[in-house]
């Protein structure tokens, strides 16, 4: 991973936790980001996905995925009540998250403008996240793991700087 | 204060925020009124005289910042205090929402404690 694509890897790892740790009162930690292959991307798997789009002079995506028992806990946590229903409550709410992710991510990268689109959510079983590498290999996507109290999680980032 | 419109494409995002303006007493008396995105907000300001809009920035149809702007071009009969509750963090989308004509601005993931004192200030 280049130094160039770093820049904004910090801030988002710093907003999840933030949100997580200081908002939710959820212990959140990241272990090693690492670039994903083509394997990578087919070995891990998400019940519930929400994608944020990033335009401006940084452009890609931020991609929240969990699996469907630790997106309901988080719900759960986030809204201080029990989340029973894997429903559209729970959809809404990892919506909600990943915009709080890319858009707290922001002040960690004051330099470059950047605009974040609406999220997108889906959910389904075995869900396979794709990214922009696919098509282009000089954008690496970054998978940044993290693990907590009610399960893992994971970011899938990829950008590139477009100044 | 008579007034008071909520607008958020989160459904429990507007729900938690409703939730926060129940608890203060001072505004137990107002009038709620909660829609899901700008044009539905643009509608909602043209017929009711709305004195505060909680209001989101990214949202479908018409975003907040556009909805802030029309409300400082004197579009609708009431002028609103507007209060912008975004995750947009960055300096930049901050001055860009005050000289849009947002009252306050307050980044999400919001406290009770923080929207209290802002509309104490109202």
């Amino acid at each position: 991973m280049s130094a160039y694509n770093n820049k904004f890897v910090v801030p988002v790892i710093d907003s999840l936790k933030n949100l997580f740790n200081k908002t939710l009162s959820l212990e959140v930690n990241e272990r090693l980001p690492y670039i994903m292959t083509n394997d990578d991307a087919t070995a891990s798997s998400f019940d519930i996905i929400s994608i944020i789009g990033l335009s401006g002079e940084v452009r890609g995506s931020v991609i929240l995925g969990f699996k469907r028992e630790v997106a309901m806990k988080v719900s759960s946590k986030y809204w201080q009540k029990e989340m029973v229903e894997f429903d559209e409550d729970v959809f809404d709410t990892v919506g909600e998250l990943v915009n709080i992710i890319a858009g707290n991510a922001k002040q960690g990268i004051e330099s470059y403008r950047i605009y974040i689109s609406l999220p997108t959510v889906f959910q389904g079983s075995e869900i396979k996240a794709t990214t922009l590498s696919r098509t282009n290999k000089d954008i690496p996507t970054i998978m940044i793991p993290f693990t907590s109290d009610v399960g893992d999680m994971h970011v899938i980032l990829s950008y590139k700087f477009e100044t | 204060m008579e007034k008071i419109l909520i607008v958020d494409d989160s459904k429990l995002m507007r729900k938690l925020i409703r939730g926060m303006v129940d608890e203060i007493p001072f505004l137990h008396s107002c009038e709620l009124f909660e829609v899901e995105d700008g044009e539905k907000a643009d509608e909602l300001l043209g017929k009711e005289k709305i004195d505060l809009i909680l209001l989101d920035w990214n949202m479908p149809k018409i975003n907040g910042l556009e909805i802030a702007k029309k409300i400082n071009s004197n579009a609708y009969e009431n002028r609103p205090v507007i209060v912008m509750i975004t995750s947009e963090a960055a300096k930049y989308n901050i001055i860009e929402a005050l000289e849009s004509g947002v009252n306050h601005y307050l980044v999400k993931p919001i406290v009770k404690k923080d929207l209290m004192e802002i509309l104490k200030k109202i």
